[in-house]
């Protein structure tokens, strides 16, 4: 056994500050809550390995501050991502509101990327304002899927983790099989033209 | 020990334990560790029949949570272990050792501590133990292996770097093995004959001797001594297996089952011969032979053939050895035993396993001990009760009673009359000229966990050879991999090391992230404290990074930080000092930073980047409030200033700075702004004869007086000039390299072009400044050209003063245009190109 997983992918948290971003990670690679709130001052980074479909996938998720003054410092980590997590708080319509605003940020700074749409704090129908209905049909015209969680009372906060991690898996299994199409095609070029070259590595 | 004290830690103690094991006593103690005392926590453990000492490290005295305690030894009470505490023999009266295995650990007393009663437990269990002579210390594994969360000191230290992740990894695997593992069972058949260079005729069956269990054995282990002693054989060092003998084993193996040979190793007169049930084919890996010869020069008359395979997860060994002759040589034999333990070896690849790398060892042979007895030969024949004669057999004497060969191997009880020797063909005793004594020649041993000896028996009735075969059937409990558990304990592990990782990210904690400076002043020094620990149990780097791709500094550039990158190790604390200073180069940068700042409003002046090696980042925001200075503004704006700078907002005077095309108000004729006049002024009536007036080295660059100077112009003061002709050179130098514009607006390639031109260069002035800057100027160059006047008393000549105005002036990057450009006008008569420059308007 020489290595403990079969991929290694970075996954970032954006959105508001307090919309439970830290929460959300927490959850997902310690299993626990905590209630009281502490402001992420920098950059946090947590891991957890998955296993899907057999293969052992390493997620080195990023944690990153929310507050706006830290904006243009935050997008320096958005390099080498494969996928970004933005959470809005469903009992806050602003924090919704700025989505686009964060779907802004990762268009200007990362090239292709997978996202997913995560309404956090999904606990309490009387304080929630952002409606499923309207979250969902903002998530379609974006195209990108929407989750509803609570990591209070771990509700879908798995599920989103491993729908994100499954689609970057997808995403690199596609690439790596057109990278392998388009080097069969060079060869079959080659060979034709009667030139021998040595196959790249990629 | 308050007895309050004490039950709080049996609480926090009886955490660490599981269901059925009960803690008896606990005692506090300390060792002695380098130069520290270490505290600990000994606790006598009982789980069935068996208990254990265990010796706890305390992090945090008094325990109270399970983290404050890390175990640091676990010693089984078996026959190994051993409390002393007698005064003499080494061992002072306020110490005590504990001898467990091959290891002493050494404690001491708490001189108040009562330790009566943890003594009369520990000695009762002791003694128990040496009653009953047993117990299942199984129940200790889950405490041998180091604790997850156990702070190393090596690596706190920083002595050792982090296990990583990987070897975590398997190792947490290899640990779990138990929880994967089943135990299989084998049945495997070990058989030894010296067949006395007997061949196997036809009418041989060796049914009788290999076939003689009900069910089948799954592995035979085949030994056979002098199939050939020839002298040629022996020179020969012949290798190739006995064929003969192999098909006439093959034929009377268990008829229950298939067969198949596995392997033959022979060296001279020994072979073994490995034969399995065809359906374990499969289960068997890593198949290696080895031989040693101990007979004279090495020969193979005498040593052994071995055979080492992996069964599933198990190694086993099976070893066939034929050992010296002569009833007064057993230390020959003894020496041949230990040569065969050194120098057999199995390479497999690049791995060397010798005998004892091994889970089960069967050793089998014509071992050739006698039977030490003074009583002469003739009367072992007659004598019949050979259980008695067992104590005198020469193996058991160095086996059992001196413990010089076999180590740690067993053998099961002798039940059979001793093997030989014989008159070939017959059940009778040796009658030959050489009248051999009966000795227990052929034995077989085992050693390692998990074998049970069925039986251990001669066979009488095949008499070809003077000895009689012998053979033995175990059950072996193999250790096997179950898949599916596999599965599961793989994926636990993998959330194990998972936690492990995230634990030994290096961590690192700020006393604050926000470092609010207050009002800043410029060219005033202000330094604040950043406060940083290592509270994680490993070692941190840290450093400040740079927050963009671009550029490489870490901060602003009026930001200066004491330590850009440390280390610290775990519980140290240091701190860092960053300092800010205003001066020439960022005043102005930092009022257009702050301009849209509210009042009252903390604003970031920069977001520092504190970065932890293989860990998180901290910003550090630096806050502050700039109280504006007539340094940094514009010249034109401070033209257009119509009350002291200190009446205006920074809003409001970055506006004026911005709005550089709006006109200076038609009131105000000045030739150039109010303090430049002012420093000008001064020096035409203090400072002409003033040697050194002016230096290249800016002697007065940070010359306290700055600040009263400062002041005295932000304010309009009415008061007396507060510095000196040399502070007020050093100010009138500092207005024009804080303007945000240099003064001189032509570039460093048009002076490069025209700069041999006087008439160009003057064009040039008209040309590219705008009229205010050409005023100053002029202005400048005038009163420049006064200090050069008087050159014999204050020593500036013209080509002094255009190398310390050349840069303050012009601020290219290469000076040596600008200064031939200043030269040009210093040594010139501009007297007419200056009135007429003046008067305009």
């Amino acid at each position: 056994m020489a290595r403990d997983y079969d991929h290694l992918f970075k996954l970032l948290i954006i959105g508001d500050s307090g919309v439970g971003k830290s929460s959300l990670l927490i959850r997902f690679s310690d299993n626990t809550f905590s209630g009281s709130y502490i402001t992420t001052i920098g950059v946090d980074f947590k891991i957890r390995t998955v296993v899907i479909g057999g293969e052992r996938v390493k997620l080195q998720i990023w944690d990153t501050a929310g507050q706006e003054r830290f904006r243009t410092i935050t997008n320096t980590y958005y390099r080498g991502t494969h996928g970004v997590i933005v959470v809005y708080d469903v009992t806050n319509g602003e924090s919704f509101a700025n989505v686009k605003r964060w779907l802004q940020e990762i268009d200007s700074n990362c090239e292709v990327v997978n996202k997913v749409l995560v309404g956090n704090k999904n606990d309490d129908p009387q304080r929630k304002v952002v409606l499923t209905e309207d979250a969902q049909r903002f998530a379609e015209q974006m195209g990108i899927p929407l989750y509803e969680t609570s990591a209070k009372d771990n509700l879908n906060v798995e599920e989103m983790f491993l729908a994100i991690t499954e689609k970057v898996l997808r995403h690199k299994k596609q690439t790596q099989r057109q990278q392998n199409d388009q080097n069969d095609d060079r060869i079959k070029i080659n060979n034709t033209s009667g030139i021998k070259k040595k196959k790249k590595c990629c | 020990m308050g007895d309050n004290l004490k039950y709080s830690i049996l609480q926090t103690v009886e955490q660490k334990f599981r269901l059925g094991e009960v803690v008896l006593v606990i005692f506090e103690a300390y060792q002695i560790v380098g130069a520290e005392h270490q505290n600990r926590v000994l606790v006598v453990v009982k789980s069935g029949n068996s208990s254990a000492l265990f010796s706890f490290a305390i992090a945090n005295y008094p325990p109270i949570n399970l983290s404050d305690l890390h175990i640091n030894a676990v010693l089984p009470i078996n026959e190994t272990f051993i409390i002393d505490n007698r005064p003499g023999s080494g061992i002072s009266s306020h110490q005590f050792q504990i001898l467990s295995g091959n290891e002493t650990f050494t404690y001491y007393y708490y001189p108040d501590h009562n330790k009566e009663q943890f003594d009369k437990v520990l000695r009762k269990l002791i003694q128990e133990y040496s009653e009953e002579n047993h117990g299942n210390f199984m129940w200790l594994d889950a405490y041998k292996s180091s604790d997850l969360s156990e702070i190393d000191l090596d690596i706190a230290t920083n002595k050792l770097p982090p296990k990583n992740r990987e070897s975590k990894f398997r190792e947490e695997l290899e640990r779990r093995k138990p929880e994967y593992t089943i135990y299989e069972p084998y049945k495997i058949f070990c058989a030894t004959w010296n067949v006395n260079l007997q061949q196997p005729k036809e009418d041989l069956v060796l049914r009788e001797w290999l076939s003689t269990t009900e069910d089948a054995p799954d592995i035979y282990a085949i030994g056979l001594q002098e199939i050939d002693m020839s002298a040629e054989t022996i020179i020969r060092s012949e290798t190739r297996p006995d064929y003969n003998w192999i098909a006439k084993i093959l034929e009377g193996v268990h008829p229950g089952d298939a067969y198949e040979e596995l392997i033959s190793v022979r060296f001279v007169g020994m072979m073994l011969t490995i034969v399995i049930k065809q359906s374990l084919r499969s289960s068997v890996s890593k198949i290696t032979t080895s031989m040693v010869g101990t007979g004279t020069l090495n020969f193979g008359n005498k040593g052994g053939v071995g055979v080492s395979l992996q069964l599933n997860e198990n190694f086993l060994c099976f070893i066939n050895s034929h050992l010296a002759a002569h009833v007064q040589e057993f230390e020959r034999r003894n020496e041949d035993h230990d040569e065969i333990l050194r120098r057999m070896q199995f390479k497999d690849g690049f791995r060397t396993r010798n005998i004892l790398e091994h889970d089960q060892i069967f050793w089998i042979g014509d071992l050739n001990y006698r039977i030490a007895t003074a009583i002469d030969d003739g009367q072992i024949k007659n004598f019949c009760e050979y259980e008695k004669l067992f104590y005198l057999d020469q193996l058991y004497i160095e086996h059992v009673k001196k413990k010089r060969v076999f180590r740690d191997f067993q053998e099961g009880k002798i039940t059979f009359k001793p093997t030989y020797k014989y008159d070939p063909g017959t059940d009778e005793w040796d009658s030959s000229e050489k009248n051999r004594a009966p000795a227990w020649c052929d034995r077989i041993f085992w050693k390692g966990q998990k074998v049970e000896q069925l039986c251990y028996k001669s066979v009488m009735q095949l008499r070809i050879s003077d000895h009689k075969p012998v053979y033995s059937v175990f059950i072996t409990y193999i250790m096997t991999r179950d898949e599916k558990k596999f599965k599961r304990v793989h994926e636990e592990v993998l959330k194990t090391v998972d936690k492990y990782e995230n634990d030994n990210q290096p961590q690192m904690t700020v006393a604050e992230t926000d470092l609010d400076f207050g009002i800043l002043r410029y060219h005033e020094m202000y330094s604040r404290e950043l406060l940083v620990a290592n509270n994680c149990h490993l070692p941190v780097h840290f450093k400040f990074l740079s927050k963009d791709i671009v550029s490489s500094s870490v901060c602003e550039d009026w930001i200066r930080i004491s330590h850009k990158s440390g280390e610290l190790l775990t519980g140290n604390s240091m701190s860092i000092r960053i300092d800010i200073f205003i001066d020439e180069s960022s005043a102005s940068k930092i009022m257009r930073r702050l301009k849209d700042a509210q009042i009252n409003v903390k604003v970031p002046l920069d977001i520092l980047v504190l970065h932890v090696e293989n860990g998180r980042d901290i910003f550090i925001t630096v806050f502050g409030e700039y109280q504006p200075s007539i340094f940094g503004l514009r010249l034109d704006t401070l033209m257009k200033l119509n009350k002291s700078v200190l009446e205006y907002s920074l809003k409001e005077l970055m506006d004026i700075d911005d709005d550089a095309n709006n006109l200076i108000p038609f009131y105000n004729n000045a030739k150039a702004p109010r303090e430049i006049y002012l420093m000008i002024d001064y020096l035409y009536r203090n400072g002409l004869n003033i040697p050194h007036l002016f230096t290249i080295q800016r002697r007065h660059k940070l010359s306290p007086r700055i600040c009263a100077i400062r002041d005295w112009l932000d304010s309009w003061s009415v008061e007396n000039f507060p510095g000196t002709p040399q502070t007020a050179a050093e100010i009138l130098l500092k207005i024009f390299e804080a303007s945000p514009e240099p003064l001189v607006t032509i570039t460093e390639r048009e002076l490069q072009i025209y700069v041999q031109y006087f008439d160009r260069c003057k064009e040039l002035v008209q040309n590219k400044m705008p009229l205010l800057n050409r005023k100053i100027f002029l202005y400048v160059i005038m009163f420049l050209k006064e200090i050069q006047k008087n050159y014999t008393i204050n020593g500036m000549d013209d080509r002094t003063i255009a190398k310390i105005f050349a840069p303050a002036l012009c601020r290219h990057q290469n000076d040596q245009f600008s200064q031939k450009f200043l030269l040009l006008f210093l040594s010139n008569d501009i007297k007419d190109f200056a009135r007429v420059e003046l008067e305009k308007n």
